[in-house]
Protein backbone atom coordinates (compact mmCIF):
# COMPACT_ATOMS: atom_id res chain seq x y z
CA UNK A 1 0.00 0.00 0.00
CA UNK A 2 2.76 2.41 0.86
CA UNK A 3 4.43 2.05 -2.54
CA UNK A 4 1.43 2.10 -4.86
CA UNK A 5 -0.80 4.99 -5.82
CA UNK A 6 -3.40 6.03 -3.29
CA UNK A 7 -6.98 5.39 -4.23
CA UNK A 8 -9.05 8.51 -4.64
CA UNK A 9 -11.14 8.17 -1.45
CA UNK A 10 -7.97 7.60 0.60
CA UNK A 11 -6.28 10.58 -1.02
CA UNK A 12 -9.26 12.80 -0.32
CA UNK A 13 -9.62 11.65 3.30
CA UNK A 14 -5.93 12.33 3.97
CA UNK A 15 -6.28 15.71 2.29
CA UNK A 16 -9.31 16.54 4.42
CA UNK A 17 -7.28 15.80 7.55
CA UNK A 18 -4.09 17.54 6.38
CA UNK A 19 -4.80 20.96 7.84
CA UNK A 20 -6.80 20.12 10.95
CA UNK A 21 -8.42 17.36 12.96
CA UNK A 22 -11.97 16.53 11.85
CA UNK A 23 -14.80 14.23 12.89
CA UNK A 24 -16.43 11.72 10.57
CA UNK A 25 -19.28 13.89 9.35
CA UNK A 26 -16.85 16.79 8.85
CA UNK A 27 -14.60 14.60 6.71
CA UNK A 28 -17.54 13.59 4.50
CA UNK A 29 -18.44 17.23 3.93
CA UNK A 30 -14.85 18.28 3.34
CA UNK A 31 -14.25 15.50 0.82
CA UNK A 32 -17.28 16.67 -1.13
CA UNK A 33 -15.97 20.25 -0.99
CA UNK A 34 -12.41 19.32 -2.03
CA UNK A 35 -13.67 17.31 -4.99
CA UNK A 36 -16.17 20.05 -5.85
CA UNK A 37 -19.05 17.67 -5.26
CA UNK A 38 -17.73 15.00 -7.62
CA UNK A 39 -16.91 12.51 -4.84
CA UNK A 40 -19.50 11.93 -2.13
CA UNK A 41 -18.21 9.41 0.37
CA UNK A 42 -20.64 7.52 2.56
CA UNK A 43 -20.16 6.30 6.10
CA UNK A 44 -19.39 2.69 5.14
CA UNK A 45 -16.57 3.69 2.81
CA UNK A 46 -15.25 6.34 5.21
CA UNK A 47 -15.02 4.08 8.25
CA UNK A 48 -13.57 1.13 6.33
CA UNK A 49 -10.87 3.55 5.14
CA UNK A 50 -10.34 5.10 8.59
CA UNK A 51 -10.06 1.63 10.14
CA UNK A 52 -7.25 0.84 7.69
CA UNK A 53 -5.56 4.23 7.92
CA UNK A 54 -5.48 4.12 11.74
CA UNK A 55 -4.08 0.57 11.65
CA UNK A 56 -1.41 1.69 9.16
CA UNK A 57 -0.47 4.62 11.41
CA UNK A 58 -1.36 7.31 8.87
CA UNK A 59 -4.24 8.68 10.91
CA UNK A 60 -4.83 8.75 14.65
CA UNK A 61 -7.66 9.70 16.96
CA UNK A 62 -7.18 13.29 18.15
CA UNK A 63 -9.98 13.62 20.70
CA UNK A 64 -13.55 12.63 21.47
CA UNK A 65 -16.58 14.75 22.28
CA UNK A 66 -20.18 14.01 23.10
CA UNK A 67 -22.48 16.39 21.28
CA UNK A 68 -26.22 16.14 21.93
CA UNK A 69 -25.71 12.68 23.40
CA UNK A 70 -23.83 11.43 20.36
CA UNK A 71 -20.18 10.44 20.24
CA UNK A 72 -18.04 12.59 17.99
CA UNK A 73 -14.47 11.39 17.41
CA UNK A 74 -11.91 13.63 15.77
CA UNK A 75 -9.17 12.24 13.57
CA UNK A 76 -5.79 13.77 12.81
CA UNK A 77 -3.14 13.05 10.19
CA UNK A 78 0.07 11.59 11.66
CA UNK A 79 3.56 12.57 10.47
CA UNK A 80 3.71 9.25 8.65
CA UNK A 81 0.39 9.97 6.98
CA UNK A 82 1.49 13.48 6.05
CA UNK A 83 4.69 12.10 4.49
CA UNK A 84 2.66 9.58 2.50
CA UNK A 85 0.26 12.27 1.29
CA UNK A 86 3.19 14.53 0.34
CA UNK A 87 4.76 11.66 -1.62
CA UNK A 88 1.47 11.11 -3.42
CA UNK A 89 1.20 14.83 -4.22
CA UNK A 90 4.75 14.73 -5.69
CA UNK A 91 3.85 11.70 -7.76
CA UNK A 92 0.66 13.29 -9.07
CA UNK A 93 2.50 16.55 -9.75
CA UNK A 94 5.15 14.72 -11.79
CA UNK A 95 2.44 12.93 -13.75
CA UNK A 96 0.55 16.19 -14.29
CA UNK A 97 3.70 17.92 -15.48
CA UNK A 98 4.43 15.09 -17.90
CA UNK A 99 0.86 15.16 -19.15
CA UNK A 100 1.03 18.93 -19.70
CA UNK A 101 4.29 18.63 -21.62
CA UNK A 102 2.89 15.89 -23.85
CA UNK A 103 -0.25 17.86 -24.48
CA UNK A 104 1.79 20.95 -25.39
CA UNK A 105 3.93 18.85 -27.70
CA UNK A 106 0.80 17.39 -29.27
CA UNK A 107 -0.59 20.85 -29.77
CA UNK A 108 2.69 22.07 -31.28
CA UNK A 109 2.96 19.01 -33.50
CA UNK A 110 -0.65 19.37 -34.54
CA UNK A 111 -0.16 22.92 -35.59
CA UNK A 112 3.01 22.14 -37.50
CA UNK B 1 -36.25 11.45 20.10
CA UNK B 2 -39.18 11.01 17.74
CA UNK B 3 -40.53 7.58 16.83
CA UNK B 4 -39.46 8.13 13.24
CA UNK B 5 -35.92 8.89 14.34
CA UNK B 6 -35.86 5.92 16.73
CA UNK B 7 -37.01 3.57 13.98
CA UNK B 8 -34.37 4.91 11.61
CA UNK B 9 -31.71 4.41 14.28
CA UNK B 10 -32.82 0.79 14.77
CA UNK B 11 -32.58 0.23 11.03
CA UNK B 12 -29.09 1.69 10.93
CA UNK B 13 -28.10 -0.47 13.90
CA UNK B 14 -29.28 -3.56 12.02
CA UNK B 15 -26.98 -2.65 9.15
CA UNK B 16 -24.09 -1.92 11.50
CA UNK B 17 -24.55 -5.37 13.05
CA UNK B 18 -22.84 -6.74 9.93
CA UNK B 19 -19.55 -5.21 11.03
CA UNK B 20 -17.05 -7.20 13.14
CA UNK B 21 -17.69 -6.94 16.86
CA UNK B 22 -14.37 -5.19 17.57
CA UNK B 23 -15.11 -2.59 14.89
CA UNK B 24 -18.62 -2.02 16.25
CA UNK B 25 -17.29 -1.56 19.77
CA UNK B 26 -14.83 1.01 18.48
CA UNK B 27 -16.78 2.83 15.80
CA UNK B 28 -20.42 1.72 16.09
CA UNK B 29 -21.84 4.71 17.99
CA UNK B 30 -19.67 7.10 16.04
CA UNK B 31 -20.88 5.70 12.71
CA UNK B 32 -24.45 5.85 13.90
CA UNK B 33 -23.93 9.48 14.82
CA UNK B 34 -22.60 10.26 11.33
CA UNK B 35 -25.41 8.32 9.64
CA UNK B 36 -28.11 10.10 11.63
CA UNK B 37 -26.47 13.48 11.10
CA UNK B 38 -26.71 12.97 7.35
CA UNK B 39 -30.14 11.33 7.39
CA UNK B 40 -32.25 14.49 7.15
CA UNK B 41 -35.93 13.53 7.05
CA UNK B 42 -35.30 9.99 5.87
CA UNK B 43 -37.36 7.15 7.34
CA UNK B 44 -35.30 4.33 5.91
CA UNK B 45 -31.59 3.99 5.06
CA UNK B 46 -31.21 4.58 1.32
CA UNK B 47 -30.33 1.69 -0.99
CA UNK B 48 -26.93 3.14 -1.89
CA UNK B 49 -26.23 3.87 1.74
CA UNK B 50 -27.19 0.33 2.75
CA UNK B 51 -25.03 -1.18 0.02
CA UNK B 52 -22.16 1.08 1.06
CA UNK B 53 -22.47 -0.04 4.69
CA UNK B 54 -22.62 -3.72 3.73
CA UNK B 55 -19.63 -3.37 1.40
CA UNK B 56 -17.79 -1.49 4.17
CA UNK B 57 -18.58 -4.33 6.59
CA UNK B 58 -17.27 -6.88 4.09
CA UNK B 59 -14.06 -4.86 3.61
CA UNK B 60 -13.47 -4.54 7.34
CA UNK B 61 -14.18 -8.26 7.88
CA UNK B 62 -11.81 -9.13 5.06
CA UNK B 63 -9.07 -6.84 6.31
CA UNK B 64 -9.37 -8.05 9.88
CA UNK B 65 -9.23 -11.69 8.84
CA UNK B 66 -6.40 -11.07 6.37
CA UNK B 67 -4.19 -9.05 8.69
CA UNK B 68 -5.15 -11.01 11.81
CA UNK B 69 -6.21 -7.77 13.35
CA UNK B 70 -8.38 -9.49 15.89
CA UNK B 71 -5.95 -9.02 18.72
CA UNK B 72 -7.93 -11.27 21.02
CA UNK B 73 -7.20 -14.30 18.86
CA UNK B 74 -3.55 -13.35 18.50
CA UNK B 75 -3.27 -13.00 22.26
CA UNK B 76 -5.18 -16.24 22.82
CA UNK B 77 -2.65 -18.05 20.64
CA UNK B 78 0.19 -16.38 22.55
CA UNK B 79 -1.24 -17.82 25.79
CA UNK B 80 -1.63 -21.23 24.13
CA UNK B 81 1.99 -21.06 22.95
CA UNK B 82 3.10 -21.08 26.58
CA UNK B 83 0.63 -23.56 28.00
CA UNK B 84 0.25 -26.18 25.27
CA UNK B 85 3.89 -27.43 25.33
CA UNK B 86 3.77 -27.63 29.12
CA UNK B 87 0.45 -29.50 29.15
CA UNK B 88 1.81 -31.90 26.58
CA UNK B 89 4.24 -33.11 29.23
CA UNK B 90 1.26 -34.77 30.89
CA UNK B 91 1.30 -37.10 27.90
CA UNK B 92 4.42 -38.81 29.23
CA UNK B 93 2.44 -40.17 32.15
CA UNK B 94 0.84 -42.89 30.02
CA UNK B 95 4.20 -44.18 28.83
CA UNK B 96 5.69 -43.92 32.30
CA UNK B 97 2.69 -45.81 33.66
CA UNK B 98 3.37 -48.66 31.25
CA UNK B 99 7.03 -48.71 32.18
CA UNK B 100 5.99 -48.83 35.81
CA UNK B 101 3.71 -51.82 35.17
CA UNK B 102 6.47 -53.72 33.42
CA UNK B 103 8.90 -53.04 36.20
CA UNK B 104 6.39 -53.78 38.89
CA UNK B 105 5.30 -56.96 37.11
CA UNK B 106 8.81 -58.33 36.89
CA UNK B 107 9.84 -56.90 40.20
CA UNK B 108 13.34 -56.34 38.94
CA UNK B 109 14.83 -53.00 38.14
CA UNK B 110 17.39 -54.73 35.93
CA UNK B 111 14.57 -55.16 33.40
CA UNK B 112 15.24 -51.56 32.33
CA UNK B 113 18.29 -52.71 30.42
CA UNK B 114 16.70 -55.69 28.69
CA UNK B 115 13.40 -53.97 27.94
CA UNK B 116 12.59 -53.65 24.19
CA UNK B 117 12.85 -50.07 22.94
CA UNK B 118 9.32 -50.08 21.59
CA UNK B 119 7.82 -50.41 25.04
CA UNK B 120 7.77 -46.64 25.10
CA UNK B 121 8.49 -45.72 21.46
CA UNK B 122 7.31 -42.14 21.78
CA UNK B 123 9.84 -41.38 24.54
CA UNK B 124 12.11 -39.29 22.23
CA UNK B 125 9.08 -37.26 21.14
CA UNK B 126 8.17 -36.41 24.73
CA UNK B 127 11.76 -35.46 25.35
CA UNK B 128 11.48 -32.96 22.49
CA UNK B 129 8.27 -31.56 24.02
CA UNK B 130 10.12 -31.11 27.30
CA UNK B 131 12.81 -29.10 25.48
CA UNK B 132 10.11 -27.13 23.61
CA UNK B 133 8.42 -26.23 26.91
CA UNK B 134 11.73 -25.04 28.35
CA UNK B 135 12.59 -23.04 25.22
CA UNK B 136 9.14 -21.48 25.30
CA UNK B 137 9.58 -20.40 28.91
CA UNK B 138 12.93 -18.86 28.00
CA UNK B 139 11.34 -16.95 25.13
CA UNK B 140 13.10 -18.75 22.26
CA UNK B 141 9.96 -18.79 20.12
CA UNK B 142 11.39 -19.80 16.74
CA UNK B 143 13.48 -22.68 18.05
CA UNK B 144 10.56 -23.82 20.18
CA UNK B 145 8.27 -23.66 17.11
CA UNK B 146 10.68 -25.77 15.06
CA UNK B 147 10.86 -28.28 17.91
CA UNK B 148 7.07 -28.33 18.24
CA UNK B 149 6.60 -29.15 14.55
CA UNK B 150 9.25 -31.88 14.81
CA UNK B 151 7.59 -33.36 17.88
CA UNK B 152 4.12 -33.20 16.30
CA UNK B 153 5.42 -35.03 13.23
CA UNK B 154 7.00 -37.49 15.65
CA UNK B 155 3.62 -38.15 17.27
CA UNK B 156 2.05 -38.73 13.83
CA UNK B 157 4.86 -41.08 12.78
CA UNK B 158 4.59 -43.13 15.98
CA UNK B 159 0.81 -43.33 15.52
CA UNK B 160 1.03 -44.39 11.89
CA UNK B 161 3.90 -46.84 12.21
CA UNK B 162 2.74 -48.13 15.56
CA UNK B 163 5.88 -50.03 16.52
CA UNK B 164 5.30 -53.55 17.85
CA UNK B 165 4.29 -53.70 21.47
CA UNK B 166 2.69 -50.29 21.46
CA UNK B 167 -0.43 -51.47 23.24
CA UNK B 168 -2.56 -48.41 22.68
CA UNK B 169 -1.95 -46.01 19.78
CA UNK B 170 -3.94 -43.30 21.56
CA UNK B 171 -0.91 -42.77 23.81
CA UNK B 172 0.57 -40.75 20.97
CA UNK B 173 -2.44 -40.11 18.71
CA UNK B 174 -4.58 -38.41 21.35
CA UNK B 175 -1.93 -35.73 21.81
CA UNK B 176 -1.53 -34.89 18.11
CA UNK B 177 -4.22 -32.14 18.08
CA UNK B 178 -2.71 -30.45 21.15
CA UNK B 179 0.75 -30.81 19.59
CA UNK B 180 -0.52 -29.27 16.38
CA UNK B 181 -2.08 -26.38 18.30
CA UNK B 182 1.20 -25.85 20.18
CA UNK B 183 3.15 -25.77 16.91
CA UNK B 184 0.68 -23.42 15.20
CA UNK B 185 0.55 -21.06 18.19
CA UNK B 186 4.33 -20.91 18.51
CA UNK B 187 4.64 -20.24 14.77
CA UNK B 188 1.87 -17.72 14.22
CA UNK B 189 1.53 -15.80 17.48
CA UNK B 190 3.80 -13.23 19.14
CA UNK B 191 4.93 -16.17 21.26
CA UNK B 192 5.39 -17.21 24.87
CA UNK B 193 6.87 -13.85 25.97
CA UNK B 194 3.60 -12.13 25.12
CA UNK B 195 1.65 -15.04 26.61
CA UNK B 196 3.51 -14.72 29.93
CA UNK B 197 2.78 -10.98 30.00
CA UNK B 198 -0.91 -11.70 29.55
CA UNK B 199 -1.06 -14.36 32.24
CA UNK B 200 0.99 -12.71 34.95
CA UNK B 201 3.78 -13.85 37.20
CA UNK B 202 1.97 -16.73 38.88
CA UNK B 203 1.99 -18.66 35.64
CA UNK B 204 5.12 -20.86 35.95
CA UNK B 205 4.27 -22.03 39.48
CA UNK B 206 0.63 -22.76 38.68
CA UNK B 207 1.33 -24.58 35.44
CA UNK B 208 4.18 -26.57 36.98
CA UNK B 209 1.91 -27.54 39.90
CA UNK B 210 -0.85 -28.62 37.50
CA UNK B 211 1.49 -30.66 35.32
CA UNK B 212 3.34 -32.29 38.24
CA UNK B 213 0.12 -33.16 40.06
CA UNK B 214 -1.46 -34.56 36.89
CA UNK B 215 1.67 -36.48 36.07
CA UNK B 216 1.84 -37.93 39.58
CA UNK B 217 -1.81 -39.04 39.52
CA UNK B 218 -1.38 -40.37 35.97
CA UNK B 219 1.54 -42.61 36.95
CA UNK B 220 1.49 -43.37 40.66
CA UNK B 221 -2.19 -43.08 41.39
CA UNK B 222 -3.86 -44.19 38.20
CA UNK B 223 -5.26 -47.34 39.79
CA UNK B 224 -7.13 -45.31 42.41
CA UNK B 225 -10.90 -45.01 41.95
CA UNK B 226 -11.90 -41.81 40.21
CA UNK B 227 -8.32 -41.02 39.21
CA UNK B 228 -9.14 -40.22 35.53
CA UNK B 229 -11.84 -37.80 36.60
CA UNK B 230 -9.49 -36.14 39.09
CA UNK B 231 -6.93 -35.84 36.31
CA UNK B 232 -9.36 -34.06 34.03
CA UNK B 233 -10.63 -31.79 36.80
CA UNK B 234 -7.12 -30.75 37.83
CA UNK B 235 -6.15 -30.01 34.24
CA UNK B 236 -9.28 -27.96 33.57
CA UNK B 237 -9.03 -26.01 36.83
CA UNK B 238 -5.32 -25.41 36.23
CA UNK B 239 -5.89 -24.17 32.68
CA UNK B 240 -8.79 -21.92 33.64
CA UNK B 241 -6.83 -20.50 36.59
CA UNK B 242 -3.76 -19.54 34.58
CA UNK B 243 -5.60 -18.32 31.48
CA UNK B 244 -7.29 -15.41 33.29
CA UNK B 245 -10.83 -16.22 32.10
CA UNK B 246 -11.97 -12.66 32.78
CA UNK B 247 -10.29 -11.63 29.54
CA UNK B 248 -11.42 -12.53 26.03
CA UNK B 249 -8.02 -13.95 24.97
CA UNK B 250 -7.89 -15.95 28.20
CA UNK B 251 -11.33 -17.46 27.60
CA UNK B 252 -10.47 -18.39 24.03
CA UNK B 253 -7.16 -19.95 25.01
CA UNK B 254 -8.81 -21.91 27.84
CA UNK B 255 -11.57 -23.15 25.50
CA UNK B 256 -9.11 -24.42 22.91
CA UNK B 257 -6.91 -26.12 25.49
CA UNK B 258 -9.77 -27.70 27.43
CA UNK B 259 -11.36 -29.20 24.30
CA UNK B 260 -8.06 -30.76 23.33
CA UNK B 261 -7.30 -31.94 26.88
CA UNK B 262 -10.75 -33.56 26.99
CA UNK B 263 -9.80 -35.43 23.85
CA UNK B 264 -6.85 -36.97 25.63
CA UNK B 265 -9.02 -37.75 28.62
CA UNK B 266 -11.73 -39.37 26.51
CA UNK B 267 -9.04 -41.29 24.72
CA UNK B 268 -7.73 -42.65 28.01
CA UNK B 269 -11.28 -43.65 29.02
CA UNK B 270 -12.32 -45.28 25.75
CA UNK B 271 -8.86 -46.43 24.71
CA UNK B 272 -10.09 -46.44 21.13
CA UNK B 273 -8.00 -48.45 18.76
CA UNK B 274 -8.34 -49.75 15.21
CA UNK B 275 -6.35 -52.08 12.98
CA UNK B 276 -5.80 -49.32 10.42
CA UNK B 277 -3.61 -46.50 11.80
CA UNK B 278 -5.28 -43.87 9.60
CA UNK B 279 -8.60 -44.51 11.36
CA UNK B 280 -6.90 -43.99 14.71
CA UNK B 281 -5.33 -40.73 13.52
CA UNK B 282 -8.63 -39.48 12.09
CA UNK B 283 -10.50 -40.44 15.27
CA UNK B 284 -8.15 -38.58 17.55
CA UNK B 285 -7.47 -35.74 15.13
CA UNK B 286 -10.75 -35.01 13.36
CA UNK B 287 -13.02 -35.35 16.39
CA UNK B 288 -11.53 -32.54 18.51
CA UNK B 289 -11.05 -30.28 15.50
CA UNK B 290 -14.71 -30.87 14.62
CA UNK B 291 -15.74 -30.06 18.20
CA UNK B 292 -13.68 -26.85 18.09
CA UNK B 293 -15.26 -25.88 14.78
CA UNK B 294 -18.80 -26.55 16.00
CA UNK B 295 -18.11 -24.70 19.26
CA UNK B 296 -16.64 -21.75 17.38
CA UNK B 297 -19.60 -21.51 15.00
CA UNK B 298 -22.12 -21.91 17.83
CA UNK B 299 -20.47 -19.20 19.94
CA UNK B 300 -20.40 -16.92 16.91
CA UNK B 301 -24.12 -17.38 16.35
CA UNK B 302 -24.88 -16.84 20.02
CA UNK B 303 -22.85 -13.64 20.00
CA UNK B 304 -24.58 -12.38 16.88
CA UNK B 305 -27.97 -13.03 18.50
CA UNK B 306 -26.86 -11.34 21.70
CA UNK B 307 -25.63 -8.31 19.76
Amino acid sequence: MSDGALREPTFLILTALAARAQHGYGILGDVAAISEGRVRLRAGTLYAALDRLVADGWVRVDREEVVEGRLRRYYRLTDQGAARLAAEVDRLRAHTRAAEQRLRARLTGGLA
Amino acid sequence: MSDRRARLERRYRRLLAWYPRAHRERHGEEMLSVLLAGAGEKRWPGIRESVDLLCGAARVHWRHSRTDDDQAWVDALAIVSVLAPMLLLVGTSYGMLELGWIIAGDGRWTEWTSMPWWTFPSAPVWLIWFVVALLGMRGARRTAAAGAWLATIGLVVVTMLRPGGYWWPGMAAAWIPLGLLAAVSLTSSPGPARGRDLMGRRLPVMVAATVIFTWAVGTLGYHLPGAPLVLLAVQIIGVVAVCRPGTRPGRRAALMLIVLLMTTWLASITQFSAPIPVIVAVFYGAAPLGVLLVLGLSLRRLKQRAD
